[in-house]
């Protein structure tokens, strides 16, 4: 007890390059936990975002592009998907629902998807999640507009409010659109996927925005004159010429690489079709190898503050030899020196951690918000997992092994090296 | 990481070993694909029917009501195989399909329903590669599920699996 008691005064002591040390391993541990969490959380996000979907179909482009612009919104397909096709497709053998996607318009630069109520229904996430209310409910009128959580919160709309959709490529083509606004009736709760930052209309409505040239006549006729009436029989899927993408479930999920096949085998359209749970361990695959050298850089981070943390202990041995050698003739034994640099080092290494976590909370939640609008990213804000105390614990281990090689070499110092002086 | 996951691998293997061996009484059936085809009926060779692609035939069909043994209904068994993944989060596989050869899912013609067992782990299991082959012990039982028409398959409720080993 009384070691540790000297061993924390004399750090005190020299509380300079003490805390410089300190603050190093602290810098580093932060630098560590906040890469290792993002990639973890980066990870689940991903993984999360979709689930029970057996196939995810689009104009042919590359596997890992499909599911990054149909699911993550991330980047864009250049072509879509006919709606012969998608009719022809939807009416095959085992294909128990489907859901048409149709993006490419925005709203104050968040995603509009155009889809069909099924969406509701069938779409899940995380563990088999379907999707679930916190008002409202989903939209039955060509003018409605489901949100998600995070539009709700930062543009702070209600159920009930008007809002207008624009064409992500300009206005003059539905210029009078910009009067006839949507009417928010339903907000999702939060899921931690693209979900939340997306605005949810009927597909018909996508048609009808940009110049629904190929839409019935009838349509537009019907939004010159409704407003207030019930049109509980509206078409809200209508006739597109074509959609970005569509998702696929089956009867039974031994379909999948049947159904699969013969899409990618169509003819009349080259169409590609993909399982999301094959696809996302291909992303992982191809991501490992930057994953393995952000940890091994951050590694080597710590590596070197901890290396920074022996120098400094070699240094004040030097210094200290007096101190050590008052230490001997008042009865200290060599064992007791040995333990008062250990305890000294593990001290070091102890509070650097901790202040480290307290940087990373810190970093974590000023960053949370940027890399989730940003990337996409939900950080979890929570307790440390086993996972990242198990790299605290080496961090531990490691900067105690450091601290024995001064400790070793106090333990050999003599008494009479200390007390004579030296030039 | 990889050693973890290995290392979730290994814990596996002991468990099935551990479970082979308690539950020696009725240790699970080795299996092997031909033993999921009936005795007698003639199984369209999907290798065949990649011969008739490029004909205006587009919608290939290969024998999706190739009937299951039902005799392996309920029974223990253990299967190699390779892993198509289905559902599971960015450590675990959750639920996958097994086939009889690696690209089943890519290149080649896919496998008649008869030749793809439908699995489901609980807890899950770590998967490192898509391109080694497992073996996967437990419960099989032939599926029935309506669509257009009722429709038989395999699904095996894991509790095991294991590296496959030669």
């Amino acid at each position: 007890m009384i070691l540790i008691k000297l061993a924390y005064k004399s750090l005190l002591n020299r509380r300079g390059s003490a805390f410089l040390t300190l603050f190093t391993i602290a810098i580093s541990v932060m630098l560590l936990l906040s890469i290792e969490r993002v990639r973890v959380d980066a990870k689940s996000s991903f993984s999360n975002t979709i689930s029970g979907t057996d196939l995810i179909v689009g104009a042919r482009t590359g596997d890992i592009q499909l599911l990054l612009s149909s699911v993550f919104r991330i980047g864009h397909t250049n072509n879509g998907v006919s709606w012969q096709s998608y009719e022809y497709i939807k009416q095959q053998r085992g294909v128990k629902w489907t859901i048409p996607l149709s993006l490419g318009d925005s709203h104050k630069g968040h995603a509009v998807l155009g889809t069909s109520p099924d969406y509701f229904t069938h779409y899940m996430y995380g563990k088999k999640q379907t999707l679930s209310f916190l008002q409202g409910s989903p939209f039955n009128h060509l003018n409605d507009v489901v949100i998600g959580s995070e539009i709700a919160s930062t543009l702070g709309y209600k159920v009930g409010e008007k809002v207008i959709i624009s064409h992500g490529m300009g206005n003059t083509s539905f210029h009078h659109h910009d009067d006839n606004p949507f009417t928010v009736v339903g907000i999702l709760n939060a899921t931690g996927t693209p979900v939340d930052k997306t605005l949810h209309i009927p597909l018909a409505a996508i048609e009808l925005m940009h110049g629904g040239s190929h839409s019935p006549t009838e349509h537009e006729h019907e939004h010159e004159h409704e407003h207030e009436h019930d049109h509980n029989a509206e078409n809200l899927i209508g006739e597109p010429t074509q959609i970005t993408a569509f998702l696929m479930g089956f009867d039974s999920p031994l379909y999948t690489l049947q159904v699969r096949r013969n899409i990618n085998q169509y003819k009349p359209e080259a169409l590609l079709a993909i399982m999301p749970g094959v696809t996302l361990r291909e992303l992982w695959e191809m991501l490992s190898i930057v994953e393995k050298i952000l940890l091994l850089f951050s590694s080597i981070v710590v590596l070197v503050s901890l290396l920074g943390m022996l120098t400094t202990l070699l240094a004040s041995l030097s210094q200290r030899r007096r101190e050590l050698a008052i230490l001997r003739s008042v009865g200290a034994r060599p064992w007791h020196l040995f333990s008062l640099i250990s305890i000294e080092s593990l001290l070091i290494t102890l509070l650097g951690c901790i202040l480290g976590c307290g940087l990373f909370y810190g970093l974590m939640s000023v960053a949370a918000g940027f890399l989730q609008s940003h990337a996409g990213i939900s950080i979890t804000i929570a307790m440390l997992s086993d996972y990242e105390l198990g790299l605290i614990s080496v961090i531990m281990a490691a900067g105690f092994l450091v601290g024995l090689i001064p400790a070793t070499r106090a333990y050999f110092y003599s008494l009479a090296d200390g007390m004579s002086i030296k030039i | 990481m990889q050693y973890i996951q290995k290392l979730g691998l290994f814990s596996l293997v002991i468990i099935s070993l551990a479970m082979s061996f308690f539950s020696y009484a009725n240790a699970p059936k080795e299996i092997f694909w031909e033993d999921l085809i009936p005795k007698g009926h003639v199984q369209i060779d999907t290798q065949d029917q990649a011969s008739h692609e490029g004909s205006e035939q587009n919608w290939v069909q290969p024998d999706l009501d190739a009937p299951v043994v039902k005799e392996l209904d309920g029974q223990s068994v253990s299967l190699p195989g390779f892993v198509v993944p289905l559902e599971g989060d960015s450590e675990v596989i959750t639920e996958f399909l097994l086939v009889p050869y690696f690209g089943a899912c890519i290149h080649v013609p896919p496998p008649p329903p008869n030749q793809i067992v439908h699995v489901t782990i609980k807890g899950g299991v770590p998967i490192e590669s898509l391109y080694d082959a497992i073996v996967v012990t437990g419960i099989i039982s032939t599926e029935t599920w309506s669509g257009d028409i009722a429709q038989v398959g395999y699904k095996i409720k894991a509790v095991g699996v294991a590296p496959f080993e030669l």
